[in-house]
């Protein structure tokens, strides 16, 4: 959460770009990794990162501070934006398509280019996934949010949410055994 | 593999640098679009949404009450215990023999005990057993109108 974040967000309901722009560039990176480990490719998850924070600057007016963090808003749009990029094309990432490159680790050494090899295994097991699993997933373990917050950006109760978080581990750790 | 440490590494994701700087400035110059308290369109969307929840709200009540009653009329599974008629008839018919036949295995020579005290020998019956005794006689104590000493007679009696 950024210092002031409350001032920050009311400063941009108010129309304020200079505002919005400090929101853009806390949460932006967070959103891409989430839409990035979903959609599994660079220039879609660049292109549903913009959109994103397109639509949030458009509608910001209609924000609302209901106790959750600004986050959850966003996420939610993400969620959305990556529900309907799948509805309007099926997914056809593969693991040979993943580029370890996408992670962003530029490094020549062996350990690291196994640990990228790895990611990539992962975040492939993980897009077999429901996709509530992976919100889930993504959201707890790679963001560490809390399960409230969760809770708020996927719609669910908080009792709802650990239990998905149990299944989705569980079911991922049997996608990468498998 | 540790999973939970594998999927934190997933935040060494990154976007680019050259991408974030042009989005940023096109998101953040493009113009918020206004848009205004009370168009005409909206006005019409605010009154359909509220028409259709208070007609699907009738339409519910209809169906739950209409068929509640249209169940209770042509139902064939109809539940009986609801009907007083039905009820009053089976009261009606509730087998009463039941108390007379357990009466019945009461032993005959056991009358049932009675709270009342033993009722006093009739006069005539008193006088003719005494008048009998003395023909015999016998000579019958004054006790003799408790109910032992008249067993005691009329056993002599019938021998």
């Amino acid at each position: 959460m950024l210092d002031g974040e409350d001032k920050i967000i009311e400063s941009a309901v108010r129309g304020e770009a200079s505002a919005f722009g400090l929101l853009y560039d806390h949460y932006q990176p967070k959103i891409y990794r989430f839409v990035m480990i979903k959609v599994g490719l660079r220039e879609e998850a660049e292109d549903l990162t913009h959109q994103v924070f397109l639509s949030a600057w458009q509608n910001i007016k209609n924000y609302r501070h209901l106790g959750y963090p600004f986050s959850s808003w966003l996420y939610q749009i993400a969620r959305n934006q990556v529900i309907d990029h799948y509805r309007a094309k099926r997914p056809t990432t593969t693991l040979s398509q993943m580029n370890p490159e996408d992670l962003g680790i530029v490094s020549e050494s062996e350990a690291e280019t196994e640990m990228k090899l790895t990611l990539s295994r992962v975040r492939a097991a993980i897009l077999t996934l429901k996709s509530d699993y992976q919100d889930i997933l993504i959201m707890r373990f790679v963001e560490e949010l809390s399960i409230k917050e969760v809770a708020a950006a996927i719609g669910k109760s908080e009792g709802a949410v650990k239990l998905l978080q149990h299944r989705a581990v569980k079911q991922l750790k049997s996608a990468l055994d498998s | 593999m540790d999973i939970l440490r594998t999927l934190k590494q997933l935040k060494k994701i990154e976007p680019d640098s050259g991408y974030t700087r042009r989005s940023r400035s096109m998101i953040v110059e493009s113009p918020v679009t206004e848009q205004p308290l009370w168009s005409p369109w909206r006005v019409l969307v605010h009154g359909l949404e509220f028409g259709s929840a208070i007609a699907l709200t009738g339409v519910f009540l209809i169906l739950v009450l209409g068929g509640v009653s249209l169940w209770k009329n042509l139902s064939p599974y109809k539940l009986t215990s609801l009907d007083p008629a039905s009820l009053q008839a089976e009261a009606e018919a509730v087998d009463v023999h039941f108390e007379l036949a357990k009466l019945n295995y009461l032993p005959a020579e056991e009358p049932a005990p009675s709270a009342e005290a033993p009722k006093a020998e009739p006069e005539p019956v008193k006088e003719e057993v005494q008048k009998k005794a003395e023909d015999l006689g016998l000579s019958l104590s004054a006790t003799t109108s408790s109910g032992t000493g008249m067993d005691q007679a009329l056993d002599l009696l019938s021998e």
